[in-house]
């Protein structure tokens, strides 16, 4: 279903949630965009391109306990509260979806990110305009058919909301102040990167090509680009005792397929050592090995990785010259 | 207006799903020295793997690590390890009646099934025969599914046999040859790599699979003589070792190409191998 809202009436939404306590939106702090949890509506930031890290940390953290362990038991807590997001942009929905396929497979479901994934409300709010290394178009992830609760498009004086799941149906009917409409939501988007899939498809017969060396050579190995990218979701699992050596906690920490000791085995040999085969590791997953696995690309078309390269090393450029 | 009861019934937590992260404990019933630095621990398991899956094996305080299985039965798992590491270390510590922290099986293991009415050659270098003695083990055990078996074991020396009480029996139903690197004293049998061994022996590539487990630098060079033999790569299986943190497709580390070594092999048909490159 589709309704026209008045500006005025979604604030008095957000409101009500923010006091619930459990809103996570985006905030500008030191000019920088992030999703926060929300006490005041006032704090919500409408005017941006998207935030600086995506929603990945709340469904993926950075450092998660696994379970807790003494000498003669292992103890998993697993609770996650409720939460509401407002305000996602349409590709990092997609990207949630992507991650899905990956740690939501059947029979192997990675039970922490299910439970963070069934206890949220995704609220997704469309751009009004692109960023300068947005290629959202290109990958088709510029709007959404699937994976929100409500999805919000931006009218200048109203909204238009979309509704996309039972939840998201009960929410909109307490809205007073609304009315159904058959009108389609206005599509702003320009000026985009563009990457087409024949392009996308020259990589199968790049493997052994010298761009790789070429254009990873200015590449610091940072991990900038797997730690902003929102659907680099690699992890390692370790173990952090507690002093007396008998008790404590296994853990899981964001991992780079970027760094040297990513490939690393007992006995010292590391298998991806050279930067140039990492650098492309990363390049030919998201847009290779995932669509052989998962039938689409890992990429969502942000642009993060190439706005938060420290070397400047655009993605899009790269595939563009194969 | 109370939005948030809106919620209500549909707020849950899923306590009941299997958790791929959490180990059980498994009780240890037999610690047997191997060499001097590979134990081999028998924990009481009912999982039954099949020949060539792996175990996450856990030491509290320090971590897990991926091992393979060394024994086919439906009531325990042998799980040989070398000490070259802070946990394989402090794994050589563990004494019968101690518990482990364990998950699995995981991986595909040999396609047993597959390969019924063949006969097999099956080539183990060093630690590389614990796995490969679980396909011994299944063919023991379901002998009649199977032809001729010739294994071919090579180690560096005497003192680094694996698994010498099973020798006899071996002997006993299949031929059973066997290399060391370099010359001992005392020993009499064949010294050299095991490639050399297996050439020498000619036997023919018909009606054959070859199981090949072993260094990265063995599985080169073996398999350069088994196409020398007139072998092709489809009959030729082997076992990987990546990088593994979780076991079950989900971390990345042992990603190579589209494949996940944990999830998609480690057994993988040669032939499938040798394109994969990083």
């Amino acid at each position: 279903m589709k309704y026209t809202v008045s500006k005025n009436e979604v604030k008095n939404f957000l409101d009500k949630l923010s006091a619930s306590g459990n809103l996570i939106a985006p905030v500008r702090e030191n000019s920088l965009v992030k999703f926060k949890k929300i006490a005041n509506p006032d704090e919500i930031e409408f005017d941006y391109i998207n935030s600086k890290y995506s929603i990945k940390k709340y469904f993926l953290l950075d450092k998660e306990v696994l379970f807790e362990y003494d000498k003669d038991s292992i103890k998993e807590n697993i609770e996650e509260k409720q939460r509401i997001f407002f305000g996602i942009r349409p590709c990092d929905v997609h990207s949630l979806l992507v991650m899905d396929k990956l740690l939501l497979e059947e029979g192997m479901e990675d039970i922490y990110y299910k439970n963070k994934r069934k206890n949220s409300l995704i609220f997704a709010l469309k751009c009004s305009k692109s960023g300068e290394n947005c290629f959202c178009r290109s990958l088709g992830t510029d709007d959404l058919k699937e994976g929100y609760d409500l999805l919000f498009y931006d009218e200048g004086n109203y909204y238009i909301v979309k509704t996309g799941s039972e939840k998201g149906d009960n929410f909109i009917s307490k809205l007073e102040e609304k009315q159904e409409t058959e009108d389609e939501p206005s599509d702003p988007l320009e000026n985009q990167k563009k990457l087409s899939q024949d392009q996308i498809e020259k990589l199968r017969e790049s493997f052994n090509s010298d761009i790789w060396k070429k254009e990873s050579a200015i590449c610091f190995s940072c991990a900038g680009c797997t730690t902003t990218c929102p659907t680099c979701g690699c992890f390692d699992v370790k173990d952090d005792p507690d002093l007396d050596f008998e008790s404590g906690k296994r853990i899981r920490l964001d991992a780079s397929c970027q760094l040297k000791n990513y490939t690393g085995v007992a006995g010292g040999h590391v298998f991806r050592d050279e930067r140039s085969k990492r650098f492309k590791h990363r390049i030919y997953h998201k847009f290779k090995y995932f669509v052989d696995q998962y039938g689409s690309e890992m990429c969502i078309g942000c642009g993060r990785c190439i706005t938060n390269c420290p070397a400047n090393i655009d993605m899009v450029k790269i595939l563009n010259k194969l | 207006m109370p939005i948030v009861n809106l919620w209500g019934k549909n707020f849950e937590i899923d306590k009941k799903m299997k958790n791929i992260y959490k180990p059980e404990l498994a009780s240890v019933t037999k610690v047997i020295e191997e060499t001097e630095d590979i134990k081999t621990i028998r924990i009481k398991h009912d999982s039954n793997p099949k020949p060539g899956q792996f175990y996450e094996v856990s030491v509290m305080g320090i971590g897990e690590a991926p091992f393979g299985s060394a024994s086919y039965s439906s009531e325990y798992v042998d799980l040989t390890i070398r000490a070259v590491g802070n946990l394989t270390n402090k794994l050589m510590n563990v004494k019968q009646g101690e518990n482990l922290a364990v998950r699995g099986p995981y991986g595909n293991g040999f396609p047993m099934e597959k390969f019924k009415g063949k006969d097999i050659v099956i080539i183990g270098g060093g630690t590389g025969v614990a796995p490969v003695r679980t396909v011994i083990e299944y063919i023991e055990i379901n002998r009649e599914d199977y032809g001729e078996v010739d294994l071919f074991f090579g180690f560096r020396s005497p003192e680094e046999f694996l698994f010498k009480y099973d020798f006899d029996k071996w002997k006993e139903i299949f031929k059973f040859n066997i290399t060391i690197d370099k010359p001992y004293e005392g020993w009499e049998g064949n010294v050299g790599f095991l490639n050399a061994l297996l050439e020498k022996s000619e036997i023919s590539p018909e009606n054959k699979i070859v199981i090949l487990v072993g260094p990265p630098i063995m599985i080169k060079v073996t398999v350069e003589s088994l196409e020398k033999m007139g072998f092709s790569d489809d009959q030729i299986y082997v076992s990987l070792e990546r990088m593994m943190q979780c076991g079950v497709g989900k971390c990345g580390h042992c990603m190579v190409g589209d494949k996940y070594v944990c999830k998609d092999g480690p057994v993988f048909c040669y032939e499938t191998v040798k394109g994969m490159v990083d």
